[in-house]
């Protein structure tokens, strides 16, 4: 899949041009579109929610999410033991599973962010390496590409997490093993395109160092692209990391994410449905935002990019 | 072209041997079967026994070299858990695999692409709503939750279909409509957009404009030139099915590949692994190449020197 | 607009309804869905419990046991001690394989050697190591010639050692014997479909009738689906029940719960070397009276388990009676750590495999936190289980910080010594302690050949190991949960194993 150009649309780009575009009217087009678009205003709403949660989770949790009782498991949502009630009901360990939920949302929401940033910005890296390089350099880089396509990704997953024993940094890293590939294909696309742009040529023949023209002329202009794919697989990365966590190589415990959440309740499916739906529903409807706010995006920015 | 296929072809070799030498050293880091296959009633000595039994108390690159000097052959060895070759489990295995694999491809070709196509026809209307909404839907549910959802209502409460399994084509379509959900809704939204897209380029007007027939105009214009990022995305989807069903044939009990990898990691089966991995990592190069050279006949600004 | 699509669905639903499967259990046939999985039906090679479980339907030993778990004879007739190295067994007159060859004691003494040959790499070769040769002494007796006095053969006679016909097991490769099992139990192999079923059909030479012609076997790992197929008709029996999914079962028209406790107990145990705050014997009784089993087994297990005190349940050879397990005292666990000079706790790492051992996670998880309870920081690491053998197996060594395991342990061999063997002993691969006079007391009593006089020495070391030494935390053990459906009679076994053979259909018997 080396395909220069995906769909052979050429663009110009022009360093005036750009930067006007850039700070002036690009946020003036992103706004009103995020008005005019219902669903695109209703995912950015449950994303600044969900994040608003993440981020104030001690304050909005009644008590510990780490706290447990055996003797009070699984009681129902708006069961009370006297003291306080437990607005979710509580977990297989007595925990109060509202405080789970919502210190849930904190660790899925780390992991969702931190795949993307690092798969992003290596991604990234990459891409503009083959790109902005070529030859050799883009020979090789690629042929990585293609090796860590042909692996099989529960493979790796399964043999890394054996290694190195679970933990939230692991798991990050290994859901971002492969994701990272397609930043690189698609910012190596546009380098290929941009390179021969003219006020790249411009810079190169002013005898502009390799930095300076990675930084200042290219990568501006393959952001646009590493945001949506971004925005577009933090869904993804939160359905990954359920679908570890059924596989038993989620996040360890006692820590709660969404995934560990629903693969533990699980078992209890038929005698205590809250401890499936909530985590259930909390996945998909921050997944549902996440991913209108992508195709937004996308509408927005780039348009070219539909297929990710 | 020729030569260009010849090169694929010795970067693909080459690239499906580093493959294997990856896999070989992840699972000889991570423990040796006779560890793992030995119950905890073991004492050390049983299992200083049966490592020297099996060779596996020598050198890694001495293991490396034995398993190399016969995997050229295309003997991958015997499986340790088995006591078979193991690439023939492997083959066993493989057309459970290929049919959902490619029973969930067909359900997102066939079902995603004319509903996108619809939706994009019939733009801005409850037809085309409902569409965009049930796609957005079913790409944020994790699919193993989907499954227990399907087999909850569809065996459980309605008692339509069967439950877990392969057999007739009725064990077959919770499965492969599982394992397609996302692919599917994916495609389905790609196509209607691509065909929105299409559809307001200025060729399509002015073809309308002198007169031609529009349905022919949409099929032949419009779909050709929405190809490519179609086929991309189609090829990786496939890659994907072929290699990542793992978790969708654990809930359906479906005895595909991946099941017999897990447990043939778990276990350390070597054997099996490898040649598990051998075949999943051709089959990507396969499609790979397979892709590009589709992307040339539909495309032939895209050269290939 | 919207009857059209009405009509529709209902047109789907009845074309889904025309194919949907037939309910399994019809007349001479009873389908099982099993989690565990298959791997070769070569009785020589592998040991596991699914395993055992399979091929006990094909093949038969020379001894086994009793739904209650009483040792019985199977093959032989009748066995004794002739010397205190020689087992001599008389074999039943007549019986055949279901290839129609004679079962003879020479097929006993091939089938043995298989097991001892180095080629074959057997795993079940630890459980007879002891044997130095066999001897045929006529057509129905033969003796077993064992290197030094082993009073523990015959429990495992009764698990492994299952006899073959040796014209046809020397004729064929190891491959095709893979597949191709003859033996002489109940039933025999009809067709096998790796991880997906295996269908067994009646043996017409075989001395014991299968209580249904017909057994199918579906191999389905998740749990869940384990249950919907139940429910749904498409099995008749499940074996591994998780506690959770019983309630179900339980509220279904069809099918009830069926659970008994099994030879299966769940231990904690820690790596005692020096540097380790467990080194204090006090500190190890304090994070054991820390512990509130009967809450665990009651909330997490859902019941479906029972504190032990040692390392063995009451079906067991050696097992003390009168030994309690540890109460829950909170109060003196802080004094006793206060005492070692732990009054602000410590910190430590607990290991537990992946989905291995039932609710294993979540019980450790319960425990983590009664610990928490005495100032004790319990981390709780999943490993996959490979992995964490390795760690297990660098236990000793310098740069190794010492930690703890949570580890369970089948003793379908239904003795003490085994269990002994495999966690206390210094020898164990598993074990993390080390005790000469405890060695030596297990090896006296290993090598004790008078019954009594050794269920009475055995009773002697457990006492030691709960009172005075507690080297382990020791758990609970675990029952088998099983749901079965109403139409099928069934008496679960004290060893644990669902044998298709077994399984019957209610009123036909």
């Amino acid at each position: 899949m080396t395909a220069e150009t995906p769909d052979g649309e050429s663009r110009k780009y022009t360093d005036e041009y750009d930067e006007e575009y850039r700070y002036g009217r690009r946020w003036q087009k992103i706004w009103a579109s995020l008005l005019k678009d219902k669903s695109a205003l209703f995912g950015v709403v449950i994303l600044l929610v969900v994040v608003v949660v993440a981020v104030l989770a001690p304050v909005l949790s009644p008590v510990s999410p780490y706290e447990q009782l055996l003797s009070r498991n699984l009681k129902p949502p708006m069961w009370s033991d006297g003291e306080r009630i437990y607005i979710l009901g509580t977990d297989h360990l007595g925990r109060d599973f509202l405080s789970r939920l919502i210190y849930g949302t904190r660790v899925s929401l780390i992991v969702g962010f931190f795949a993307v940033f690092i798969t992003g910005t290596f991604g990234l890296f990459v891409g503009l390496m083959a790109g902005y390089f070529g030859g050799k350099v883009d020979f090789f880089l690629m042929r990585f590409v293609d090796l860590v396509l042909s692996f099989p990704f529960i493979l790796l997953a399964l043999a890394t997490i054996a290694i190195v024993g679970p933990s939230l940094t692991v798991i990050i890293l290994v859901m971002s093993m492969r994701i990272w590939v397609i930043y690189a294909r698609v910012v190596r696309g546009e380098v290929l395109t941009l390179r021969e742009q003219e006020f790249v040529q411009a810079a190169r023949s002013i005898g502009g160092s390799h930095i300076r023209i990675i930084f200042r002329h290219l990568l501006p202009n393959v952001l646009a692209p590493v945001i949506i794919i971004a925005s577009l697989y933090l869904g993804r990365m939160i359905i990954i990391e359920a679908g570890l966590s059924f596989l038993g190589l989620g996040v360890p415990p006692p820590t709660p994410t969404w995934g560990g959440l629903l693969s533990d309740g699980k078992v209890h499916l038929y005698t205590a449905w809250w401890v499936v739906t909530f985590p259930g529903l909390a996945i998909t409807i921050t997944v549902l935002g996440a991913n209108l706010v992508g195709d937004w995006l996308r509408n927005v920015l780039d348009p070219r990019l539909r297929s990710l | 072209m020729a030569g260009y296929v010849v090169k694929r072809v010795i970067q693909a070799i080459f690239l499906l041997k580093l493959v294997m030498v990856i896999v070989f050293l992840l699972l000889h880091m991570t423990g040796d079967p006779v560890s793992v296959m030995m119950d905890t009633d073991a004492t050390q000595e049983d299992i200083d026994y049966m490592k020297k039994l099996m060779g596996f108390d020598q050198p890694l690159w001495v293991q490396y070299g034995r398993f190399f000097k016969n995997a050229v052959r295309g003997d991958f060895g015997e499986s340790i858990e088995h006591g078979e070759p193991a690439m023939a489990l492997v083959l066993e295995r493989l057309p459970a695999t290929l049919e959902m694999a490619l029973g969930a491809f067909t359900f997102a070709v066939v079902i995603g692409i004319p509903f996108g196509c619809l939706a994009a026809f019939k733009e801005g209307s409850i037809y085309d709503k409902s569409c965009v909404g049930i796609t957005v839907l079913i790409q944020a549910v994790p699919d193993f939750w989907l499954a227990i959802m399907f087999i909850m209502f569809f065996s459980v409460f309605l008692g339509v279909l069967p439950s877990f399994g392969r057999g007739g084509w009725q064990h077959f379509i919770m499965p492969a409509f599982a394992a397609s959900s996302y692919h599917l809704a994916r495609l389905a939204r790609l196509m209607r957009s691509q065909m929105l897209e299409v559809m307001r380029q200025d060729y399509i007007t002015t073809a309308r404009a002198k007169g031609l027939n529009e349905k022919v105009i949409l099929m032949v214009h419009a779909l050709k030139n929405s190809a490519i990022p179609i086929v991309t995305v189609l090829g990786l989807d496939l890659g994907i099915l072929l290699g990542g069903t793992v978790i969708i044939e654990v809930v359906f009990a479906w005895p595909g590949v991946g099941r017999l990898v897990v447990q043939a990691i778990a276990n350390r089966d070597f054997p099996i692994v490898q040649s598990a991995v051998f075949l999943m990592a051709s089959g990507f190069v396969i499609i790979n190449l397979t892709v590009d050279l589709i992307y040339a006949y539909l495309d032939p600004r895209i050269s290939y020197s | 607009m919207k009857r059209r699509w009405v009509y529709a669905l209902v047109l789907i639903m009845a074309f889904l309804w025309t194919g949907s499967t037939a309910l399994a259990a019809s007349k001479g046939k009873v389908v099982l869905g099993m989690a565990g999985s298959l791997s070769t039906f070569d009785p020589h090679t592998f040991s596991s419990l699914p395993i055992s479980m399979h091929h006990t339907n094909v093949f038969e030993t020379l001894l086994t046991r009793k739904p209650d778990g009483s040792l019985t004879t199977l093959l032989a007739k009748s066995y004794k001690m002739a010397s205190p190295k020689v087992w001599e067994f008389k074999l039943r007159e007549g019986l055949k394989f279901s290839n129609g060859d004679p079962i003879t004691a020479e097929a006993v003494k091939f089938s043995f050697e298989r097991i001892l040959d180095p080629k074959m790499k057997s795993k079940q070769y630890r459980y007879f190591k002891s044997i130095k040769s066999l001897e045929v002494v006529n057509k129905y007796t033969v003796r077993i010639h064992t290197k030094k006095p082993d009073p523990m053969l015959p429990p495992f006679l009764a698990i492994y050692g299952f006899i073959v016909p040796p014209k046809y097991y020397k004729k064929h490769n190891k491959k095709f014997l893979a597949r191709n099992p003859i033996g002489s139990g109940p039933y025999i192999v009809k067709k096998w479909r790796k991880g997906e079923e295996l269908i067994y059909e009646e043996n017409p030479n075989a001395s014991r009738k299968p209580k249904v012609k017909t057994a199918v076997v579906k191999f389905i790992p998740e749990s869940t689906t384990r249950v919907a197929a139940l429910i749904s008709g498409d099995v008749d029996v499940i074996d591994n029940l998780p506690p959770g999914l019983s309630g179900r079962v339980k509220a279904s028209k069809g099918a009830r719960v069926i659970a008994k406790q099994s030879p299966r107990t769940n231990y904690i145990l820690m790596v005692i070397k020096k540097g380790a705050p467990w080194m204090d014997v006090r500190v190890r009784r304090a994070m054991n009276l820390a512990i509130d089993r009967n809450s665990i087994t009651k909330n997490v297990m859902m019941g479906f388990a029972k504190p032990v005190a040692v390392l063995d349940g009451p079906a067991s050879f050696g097992h003390n009676p009168n030994l309690k397990p540890y109460p829950y005292n909170p109060a003196k666990a802080k004094k006793l750590l206060a005492e070692a000079g732990f009054s602000k706790g410590f910190e430590f790492d607990v290991y537990i495999p992946r989905g291995r051992f039932m609710m294993g996670k979540e019980a450790l998880e319960g425990i983590a936190g009664q610990w928490a309870r005495v100032s004790l920081k319990a981390n709780v690491r999943v490993m996959e289980w490979g992995s964490m053998k390795k760690i297990i197996f660098s236990k000793y060594k310098d740069n190794v910080k010492p930690f703890l395991y949570y580890l369970a342990r089948m003793n379908t061999a239904f003795s003490t010594e085994h269990m002994f063997a495999g966690a206390i002993s210094s020898r164990s691969a598993y074990g993390g302690f080390r005790d000469k006079g405890i060695d030596k007391l297990i090896n006296e009593a290993r090598s004790t050949m008078d019954n009594t006089a050794r269920d009475k020495k055995y009773q002697e070391i457990g006492r030691i190991l709960r009172h005075e030494k507690v080297p382990i935390i020791p758990l609970y053990q675990t029952f088998r949960i099983y749901g079965v459906s109403k139409k099928l009679s069934w008496t679960p076994r004290a060893d644990g194993k669902l044998i298709a053979s077994e399984v019957g259909l209610a009123g036909a018997n």
